[in-house]
C-alpha cells in the first residue's frame, strides 16, 4: 500500500510541489522526524489506519491538502 | 436528575440503589465530576486554577504555550566540551553539577514545595545526550528550544556521542527501520531517550546528602589504603580505579545538589525580605528556606522536609541528570515516620492531618504543571496527560501485616479532593488491608479519577521473591525487602527503599505487539498494510498451513523474533549507559552502589524483567477465530480470509460478521478462553522466559497498554477478529477488547483467572456502573468484587466509572468539562485532552453492571 502506480495513491515523485511534509493529513512518525505517518484514512468510529511515509519531501498522493491537523482528529 | 440504577430481585427481595449522596438527585449525569472537585484550601483551589498542564494528545502539546527550555541542553554541552579527557563518570558528575550550578530557578507565587526543572514553568528541558532524532524533532516542531540555531548546533555536536549513535551500531539498517516504526515492537531507549526509575529516596530523607558525601570520602579513604599495600598485586589493585572515580562522581554530585537546593533557600529568603508584602506569605518563605538550606543535605526532621527533600530528589532523577518517566515510591510507608512525627507526636513542624491533605495535594499539583521532553511516540501514547506518574500504597509488611496508615489516607483524600490526572495511584490490595482505607480507595474510583488501580499484594511480593534468586551479586530482595515494594510505571513491581531498587529502563517496559505480528503472520512477515516492508522473518505462506499448529508455530516465530530483538536493545543500552551515562547522583544515593563503588547503570543487585506485550487480546481473539472457522468447521478457507483482509473486509461483511461473532475472551467461554489461556502461557510467557537479559533473569510478560493500544491499532490493518484495519487494539494486557464482553463482570474475572502461569502482571481494564457505585450499595458490591478478584488470583485491576452521557456532553462542550477524568489504560487522563477517537474508546467499552447472579457469585450481602 505504499508506493504505487496509481497517482492517487501515495507515490514516490522527487520535486513534488505537493510533498507530504505540507499535508494537513500527515503527521511525523514516532521516531524519525524525517520520516512520516499519512493518516487519511478514517473508519466509521473515527479511527485513522495510518500509512508510513518513507520520506515526507518525496512522497504525495492524489488527497494532497495543505494544513495541520488538529489533535482531536487524531488516535 | 441523576440516573438511579433499577431495582434489582436478589435473594428473595428487591433491592433499591438510592443514591449514597441523596444531595446527587438534583445532579444531571451530565455535569456530575465538576461538581465533585474541592479542594482542600483556598491556596490549593488558586494553585489548581493556575496550573500549567502539559498534557499532549496525538505528539502535540495541547496547551500552545509549553515549549523546550534551552538551559540543560545548553549546560550539559559546555560541561562536555570542558571536561574532555576526563573519566566518563566524572564527566557525568560535572555536567549535573553544571546544570545544577548554572540554571534558572522558579519560585512560584502560593507553593509551599519548591523547585522546577526547567527555567520557565511553561518549559520543560531536552536530552541531547541521549536521542537526537527525538530532539531534532522537537526542533521541528512548534515547541522548539530558543534559540533555534543554538539548540541545532547542540544537537549536532552530541550526534557522534549519543546513545543512539551508540546503540544503532549494532543493528542492521533493516532491523533498525522495523524498530523506529514502532509496530511489532516499541523502539529502542537508544532512539527515544524514554526511561524509568525507582529512585533510593529513603536514603536521602534518612541520611541526608552530606552523610552520604561523607561515606564516599571514607570509601575513598579505604581504597587509597588498599592500593598502597605492600606487596603491590595489580588482580585486586587495579579494581579500585574505577570505583575510586565513581566514589569521587558522587561526591561532585551531592555536592551540586546541596548547592542548588541552598540556592533555593536564599532565593526564597531574598524574596521574603525584599518583595513578598504579605506577612504570612513572608513568614511560610523564609520557612521554605530554611527548610531549603537543611534538606536534602541533612536528614529530614519532619513532614514538610520530607516532601521537599523528597521533590529535589525526584527532579534530579526525572528530568535533570536524565529523563525518567514514572513516580514510583512507596509513598505512604516512606513519609509515615515523618506524618508521625509532625501529626501524631507534634514534635517537629507539627501539623494537622488536613495540613498533610493540603500538602498531597499540593505535591500532586506540582506533578500536574512537570513536563516531560520525551519522543514524539511517547507524547502520543499517553494523550490526555504529561507523562506517567504513579506512585504506590496499602499492601503489607513483613508478616504480611497490614501497611495502611494515616498517611495512606492522607494521600487518597488528597487526590480525591484535588481532582488531577497525575499522578496516578496503584493501591496494593490484601485481605488485612483496614477497611477504612479501602473505603477511600472505593471513592476514589467512585468519583471517576480512575485510580487507585489494584494490585495483588500477595502476587506482587512473591515475584520480588522469584525475580531475586537471579540476583547477579546473590543479594537479591530479601523476604522482608521484598514487601517494601511499589509499581516503576503502570504494572511492574520492583524494590524500593535504600538498595535493590529499579534504576534504568532496560530492564521493564519494552513493547511487543501481537495484534501487528498477527497481521503479517498471515503475509509471511510482510507489512502490506503500513510500511510495506519485511517486518518480521518469513513464516511462510499461510494459505498452505494445513493445520492451526502451523499457524500457532508461525505466530511464535515472529513473536520470538520481535521479542528478542527489544530485549537485545534494551541491553545494548545498558551496557552503553554503564560506560557514557553514569548517574553518579542515584549512585550516591543508593546503599549498594555506595558499598561496591559501581554506577547504578551498571549494578544490578534485583533483576526486573517486566516486558510488554499489547495488543494480546486482538491476536488471541484472531486466534479463536481462525481455529473455529476455517480449521474446525472449515465454513472458510484460509485463502479466503487472506483476500478479505486485504479488502479490509468490504464486499465480505457476512464473513466478517462470523469472525466477529466468534467466542470472544471475557466471557468465561470454555473455547475461547482454552485456546487463549494456552497463548499467553505457551507463547506469550514462554517464548519470554527463553530470553536472558542485563541482570541474568529471565524476562515475564507484563500487558500494560497505555495509549499504545489506540496507535498500534491505528497501524495494524485488518484482523481475524473481525476488526477492521486502523481500529483500536484491546486496552489492556489482558482486558477484553472493548464492546466484547458480554456475560457480566464476574465472567470477565472468571475468564482472566484463568490465565495463572508465567503471566501475572497483565493490565484488566473494567468500567463500571456510575449509578451502582453512587448507591448506598457501591462500597459493599465494589468490596464484594474486590474480595472475589483476589481470591481468584488476578493480579490486576483498574476502574472507570464515568457515564456515557457526561462523556458525550464533554465531546460536545470540551471547555465545561475540565475536571472529568478518565482511565484510559494505565494512567488516567483529563477527557476533553484526548483525540475524539480515543475518547470514542472508552465510551466503547462496555459498562458493566451488577445482576443478581454476579451478586451471588461474589456472595454480596446486601
Amino acid at each position: 500500500m505504499s508506493a504505487t502506480s496509481n497517482g492517487n495513491m501515495m507515490h514516490e515523485e522527487p520535486g513534488t510541489k505537493k510533498p507530504c511534509q505540507s499535508c494537513k493529513w500527515q503527521i511525523a512518525d514516532p521516531t524519525n522526524p524525517l520520516r512520516g505517518q499519512c493518516t487519511v484514512n478514517r473508519n466509521a468510529m473515527g479511527g485513522v489506519w495510518k500509512r508510513w511515509v518513507t520520506d515526507v519531501n518525496r512522497m504525495t498522493c492524489g488527497k494532497h491538502e495543505v494544513g495541520k491537523l488538529s489533535f482531536r482528529e487524531h488516535v | 436528575m441523576s440516573t438511579v440504577a433499577a431495582s434489582i430481585k436478589y435473594n428473595d427481595k428487591v433491592v433499591d440503589f438510592p443514591l449514597a449522596n441523596q444531595e446527587e438527585n438534583a445532579i444531571a449525569d451530565e455535569v456530575l465530576h465538576e461538581n465533585l472537585a474541592r479542594p482542600t484550601t483556598e491556596r490549593t483551589k488558586r494553585l489548581k486554577a493556575r496550573c500549567r498542564w502539559k498534557h499532549a494528545a496525538a505528539g502535540e502539546f495541547v496547551d500552545a504555550e509549553v515549549r523546550a527550555g534551552i538551559e540543560r541542553m545548553r549546560f550539559i554541552t559546555e560541561a562536555h566540551k570542558a571536561s574532555a579527557g576526563q573519566p566518563e563518570v566524572i564527566r557525568r558528575a560535572l555536567g549535573l553539577a553544571n546544570i545544577l550550578n548554572k540554571s534558572t530557578l522558579v519560585l512560584q507565587q502560593d507553593e509551599f514545595i519548591i523547585g522546577y526543572h526547567a527555567e520557565d514553568p511553561e518549559m520543560f528541558p531536552l536530552y541531547p545526550e541521549l536521542a537526537y532524532m527525538a530532539v531534532q524533532d522537537y526542533l521541528m516542531s512548534d515547541y522548539s528550544p530558543q534559540p533555534k540555531e543554538e539548540a541545532a548546533e547542540i544537537n549536532e555536536y552530541w550526534k557522534k556521542y549519543s546513545m543512539q549513535a551508540k546503540g544503532e551500531r549494532y543493528f542492521t539498517q533493516e532491523e533498525l527501520l522495523q524498530m523506529y516504526q514502532v509496530s511489532t515492537m516499541e523502539a529502542p531507549g537508544f532512539a527515544t531517550g524514554y526511561n524509568s526509575i525507582s529512585p533510593p529516596y529513603e536514603t536521602v530523607l534518612q541520611d541526608g546528602l552530606l552523610k552520604r558525601i561523607e561515606m564516599a570520602h571514607e570509601k575513598i579513604e579505604h581504597a587509597k589504603r588498599e592500593m598502597q599495600k605492600i606487596p603491590w598485586d595489580a588482580t585486586t589493585g587495579l579494581d579500585w580505579i574505577a570505583k575510586i572515580d565513581v566514589w569521587k562522581a558522587m561526591i561532585i554530585a551531592d555536592e551540586a545538589v546541596i548547592n542548588w537546593a541552598r540556592r533555593h533557600a536564599r532565593l526564597a529568603k531574598i524574596v521574603a525580605e525584599n518583595f513578598e508584602t504579605n506577612p504570612a506569605r513572608k513568614e511560610e518563605l523564609l520557612e521554605i528556606a530554611e527548610i531549603s538550606h537543611r534538606v536534602p543535605a541533612e536528614p529530614c526532621k519532619g513532614l514538610k522536609d520530607a516532601f521537599q527533600a523528597k521533590w529535589y530528589t525526584y527532579l534530579i532523577c526525572h528530568a535533570i541528570d536524565r529523563y525518567a518517566s514514572g513516580y514510583a515510591q512507596k509513598e505512604d510507608e516512606m513519609l509515615e515516620p515523618y506524618y508521625n512525627i509532625s501529626v501524631k507526636e507534634k514534635s517537629f513542624q507539627p501539623m494537622t492531618h488536613t495540613d498533610v491533605v493540603e500538602m498531597v495535594e499540593m505535591e500532586r499539583l506540582k506533578i500536574s504543571e512537570h513536563g516531560a521532553g520525551k519522543s514524539r511516540a511517547y507524547r502520543e501514547i499517553f494523550p490526555g496527560s504529561n507523562d506517567l506518574f504513579i506512585l504506590t500504597i496499602g499492601g503489607t509488611k513483613p508478616g504480611y501485616v497490614d501497611a495502611c496508615s494515616d498517611m495512606t489516607d492522607a494521600i487518597l483524600e488528597g487526590a480525591r479532593n484535588i481532582r488531577t490526572t497525575e499522578p496516578s495511584i496503584v493501591f496494593r490490595w490484601h485481605p488485612v488491608g483496614r477497611e477504612k482505607t479501602k473505603r477511600l480507595v472505593f471513592e476514589c474510583i467512585r468519583d471517576g479519577l480512575g485510580y487507585p488501580s489494584i494490585k495483588h499484594d500477595v502476587i506482587g511480593t512473591e515475584q520480588l521473591k522469584y525475580y531475586s534468586q537471579f540476583s547477579k551479586n546473590n543479594n537479591g530482595a530479601t523476604d522482608d525487602e521484598a514487601h517494601y515494594w511499589g509499581l516503576v510505571l503502570c504494572m511492574s513491581p520492583g524494590v524500593c527503599g535504600r538498595r535493590k531498587t529499579h534504576k534504568t529502563r532496560s530492564e521493564g517496559g519494552g513493547s511487543i505487539f501481537p495484534a501487528k505480528m498477527m497481521e503479517i503472520v498471515l503475509a509471511d512477515g510482510f507489512d502490506w498494510s503500513y510500511s510495506g516492508m519485511q517486518l518480521g522473518p518469513h513464516t511462510g505462506d499461510p494459505t498452505t498451513f494445513k493445520t492451526f499448529e502451523q499457524l500457532w508455530e508461525a505466530f511464535r516465530s515472529q513473536y520470538a523474533y520481535a521479542t528478542s530483538k527489544v530485549i537485545r536493545a534494551k541491553d545494548i543500552m545498558r551496557y552503553y549507559e554503564s560506560k557514557f551515562l553514569q548517574m553518579p547522583f542515584v549512585s550516591s544515593i543508593d546503599d549498594g552502589c555506595m558499598e561496591l563503588g559501581i554506577d547504578s547503570m551498571e549494578l544490578s543487585e534485583q533483576p526486573n524483567g517486566w516486558h510488554n506485550p499489547i495488543t494480546t487480546v486482538v491476536a488471541a481473539n484472531s486466534l479463536v477465530a481462525i481455529k473455529k472457522l476455517i480449521y474446525d468447521e472449515k465454513k472458510y478457507t484460509m485463502a479466503q480470509l487472506v483476500t478479505a483482509l486485504r479488502a479490509n473486509w468490504h464486499g465480505y461483511e457476512d464473513m466478517r460478521q462470523d469472525f466477529l461473532n466468534a467466542p470472544k475472551w471475557g466471557n468465561d467461554d470454555e473455547y475461547a478462553d482454552t485456546i487463549i489461556k494456552k497463548f499467553y502461557e505457551d507463547i506469550i510467557g514462554g517464548e519470554m522466559a527463553k530470553i536472558t537479559n542485563y541482570s541474568g533473569g529471565p524476562v515475564l510478560p507484563v500487558g500494560q497498554a497505555v495509549g499504545l493500544y489506540m496507535e498500534i491499532g491505528s497501524r495494524t490493518g485488518p484482523t481475524p477478529d473481525g476488526r477492521f484495519g486502523g481500529d483500536a487494539g484491546d486496552d489492556g494486557g489482558i482486558s477484553p477488547y472493548m464492546g466484547t464482553d458480554k456475560k457480566g463482570p464476574t465472567a470477565v474475572l472468571k475468564s482472566v483467572s484463568k490465565v495463572q502461569k508465567n503471566q501475572k502482571a497483565n493490565l484488566l481494564n473494567q468500567r463500571l456502573s456510575v449509578p451502582i457505585m453512587r448507591s448506598v450499595h457501591g462500597f459493599t458490591i465494589w468490596k464484594s468484587y474486590m474480595d472475589a478478584w483476589e481470591k481468584l488470583n488476578i493480579d490486576h485491576v483498574q476502574f472507570n466509572c464515568v457515564s456515557t452521557a457526561e462523556m458525550k456532553a464533554a465531546q460536545k462542550e470540551p471547555e465545561k468539562h475540565q475536571d472529568l477524568i478518565v482511565r484510559v489504560s494505565g494512567f488516567s487522563a483529563r477527557f476533553v485532552d484526548i483525540p475524539t477517537y480515543g475518547q470514542n474508546t472508552i465510551i466503547a467499552r462496555n459498562e458493566q453492571a451488577f445482576g443478581a447472579d454476579d451478586l451471588e457469585y461474589l456472595n454480596t450481602q446486601l
